[in-house]
């Protein structure tokens, strides 16, 4: 970690440049060198920064990211069996290692700096801090009943390092359950829905949370209903998803609520697994029955016992209230930017004529990674034309000003030593563990400091045993 | 020094990416490469070029990635006479689905359908293989230039 300013501006142009943005600063006989900041190191701020970074050549930019390891959603959204759609870490990359933006990771806006301070630094502040928070179901739900958000959990099997899910008193995380209910049929849901279905063997390659997935998920569960308001033809999962999901070696799929009138591929895919007598006899089998349910509506999640009753009722039809006994209710219904007293969310305050939105806190939680690289292009095209057009000039000083008022500042290169220890010491089948705990996090950066070799040799053995005897 | 123009179809910027690597790795081969998004090139423009090289991911249910299908339409609509010109194809794909490098092969048979000849095999990365794609496709340059 470091305070000192051992920034060197690298950014080689490989090749003539071939899109819009580029074409239209291509034709300014003068580009002023703007200071950029980038709030949020996921997705969206990350492309926000390739584009301004292709677009505005001559501008510096800082992407400040709240924890010491960058990527947000990529990283701790993506499911973790999802390796290939997190291959965009690898041009990411390239930002920090060959195009010369700096990374500013463990500062969090709003509680290490104040937003008006950090923002009066740069001429442009471009805030890409998505939406962290699961959008709750607004149905009654009475004391005592288990029901996580689906963002919360795909963080924990992420291995997150702040705690998502809470403990029992032992420090343990309470098992799921044999009977699940993930409310929701978006991708989000059917991720869910996926891992909880797949033994450990099933999860090669990946980099989950082993210990909380066996805590959390110490087997398969019997019955995972999925519950969508929705008709098939409206529900918002992608086919490919599904057809991933339909495939898995230990599930047996059974749909309700599908229509003769629903037409169209999804209806098409799910419309051999309808609901029949002969299907609804419970297997005796140790497999997992999903049941797909379309076009029932969550009413109340009461307790009972020993688990929890989910009361639903079918829209198209009058009365027909039923009821389904879970242990876990998993809702997937979207996301928001949560309570209004966070002060790390942007709020009004967060606001000038030099300050953009993109990605989700722009355009709300919809869409994966290529519509947010589309919103990300049309922000920094609106940007590039506010300064081809005068509104906006450079002049502030940037990085340097900002960080004389922070504490310690995770570096590209501290982050590339955290990700290294995560490497080596992934289990076998595993591509990576990720570290879990913050402090340990700053530990590992921390050492990438130490210029005496065996020295720092020594302090990465020491993390290893404490990874050991964790 | 040749020219080579190299097309990109991308989605998630990977294969933009890859594209820059193709560029300046054929500069082992005495290539100058000019990297173009398909969504900006006039298909027009394609006639006389003596080698392409068209890099795109696959979207959806194996379909071409947004910025790559009007590409694709006019080369089929225009019909450009590419009998002059050599090209290599390089696609992205995730081998956990079934549609798994569709768009490239797509491409690669309007391509030749218009006359043009392929150099060496279409190299095709798997995102599953956990392998930097510009990694496999400058492996693959080696191996096909």
């Amino acid at each position: 970690m470091t305070h000192g300013n051992s920034f060197a501006k690298v950014r080689s142009i490989v090749s003539p440049a071939s899109t819009d943005v580029s074409e239209m600063c291509g034709k300014n006989s003068y580009e002023p060198e703007l200071t950029i900041a980038v709030i949020g190191s996921g997705p969206s701020g990350c492309y926000a920064a390739a584009f301004l970074a292709k677009a505005l050549p001559r501008s510096v930019i800082t992407i400040f990211e709240s924890l010491p390891t960058p990527y947000g959603l990529v990283r701790y959204g993506i499911a973790a069996d999802h390796q290939g759609a997190k291959n965009v870490t690898r041009q990411f990359d390239r930002l920090f290692t060959r195009d010369g933006v700096r990374f500013a990771g463990n500062v969090s806006v709003g509680e290490d700096i104040d937003f008006v301070k950090l923002a009066s630094c740069f001429d442009v502040v471009v805030l890409a801090t998505g939406l962290p928070h699961d959008r709750p179901l607004d149905i009654p739900q009475e004391d005592g009943t288990q029901v996580i958000g689906a963002g919360a959990l795909l963080r924990a099997f992420n291995g997150y390092p702040m705690e998502v899910i809470p403990r029992n008193s032992d420090g343990r995380y309470a098992a799921l359950g044999r009977n699940l209910a993930v409310v929701g049929m978006g991708n989000v849901a059917i991720d869910v829905v996926r891992l909880l279905s797949k033994d450990p063997q099933d999860l090669h390659g990946s980099d989950i949370n082993d210990e909380l997935f066996e805590q959390l998920r110490p087997a398969r569960p019997s019955n995972i209903h999925v519950i969508s308001r929705s008709t098939v033809s409206q529900a918002k999962f992608d086919l490919a998803m599904m057809r991933e999901l339909l495939s898995l070696p230990n599930i047996d799929v059974t749909v309700t609520g599908l229509d003769d009138r629903d037409n169209g591929p999804a209806a098409d895919l799910l419309r051999p697994f309808t609901e029949t007598d002969a299907t609804s006899i419970p297997s005796m089998n140790p497999r997992t029955n999903v049941r797909l349910h379309f076009q029932l509506v969550p009413d109340a999640i009461a307790s009972a016992d020993d688990h929890m009753i989910l009361r639903a009722s079918r829209q198209s039809r009058i009365n027909n209230m039923i009821e389904i006994a879970v242990d876990s209710v998993v809702t997937a219904i979207g996301f928001t930017n949560g309570s209004p007293n966070n002060q790390c969310c942007p709020n009004a305050d967060w606001s000038g004529a030099n300050v953009y939105r993109v990605g989700w806190l722009n355009r709300g939680a919809q869409g994966a990674i290529p519509e947010n690289r589309k919103d990300a292009r049309r922000v920094v095209d609106n940007i590039v034309a506010d300064v081809a057009s005068g509104r906006l000039s450079a002049g502030r000083p940037g990085f340097a000003a900002a960080e004389v008022l922070l504490g310690d500042v995770v570096t590209f290169t501290d982050w590339q030593q955290i990700e290294a220890f995560e490497q080596k010491s992934a289990p076998p089948d595993r591509c990576r563990r990720k570290v879990t705990d913050r402090e340990r996090m700053l530990r590992i950066a921390s050492t990438s400091v130490i210029t005496d070799p065996t020295h720092r040799e020594n302090a990465i053995r020491g993390e290893f045993q404490a990874e050991l005897q964790s | 020094m040749n020219t080579a123009t190299i097309l990109f179809g991308t989605e998630t910027g990977n294969a933009e990416m890859v594209a820059d690597e193709i560029s300046n790795t054929l500069g082992e081969f005495g290539f100058t490469g000019t990297v173009h998004n398909m969504e900006e090139y006039k298909v027009d423009d394609l006639r006389g070029q003596q080698m392409v090289v068209v890099v795109t991911s696959t979207y959806g249910e194996g379909d071409l990635p947004d910025t790559a299908i009007p590409f694709y339409d006019a080369l089929v609509k225009n019909r450009p006479d590419l009998s002059s010109t050599r090209f290599a194809a390089f696609g992205l794909g995730d081998s956990s689905y079934d549609t798994y490098n569709n768009g490239i092969t797509t491409l690669v048979k309007a391509v030749a359908d218009l006359g043009a000849t392929q150099i060496g095999e279409t190299g095709r990365h798997d995102a599953s293989s956990g392998i930097d794609p510009s990694d496999t496709a400058t492996f693959w340059i080696r191996s096909t230039f």
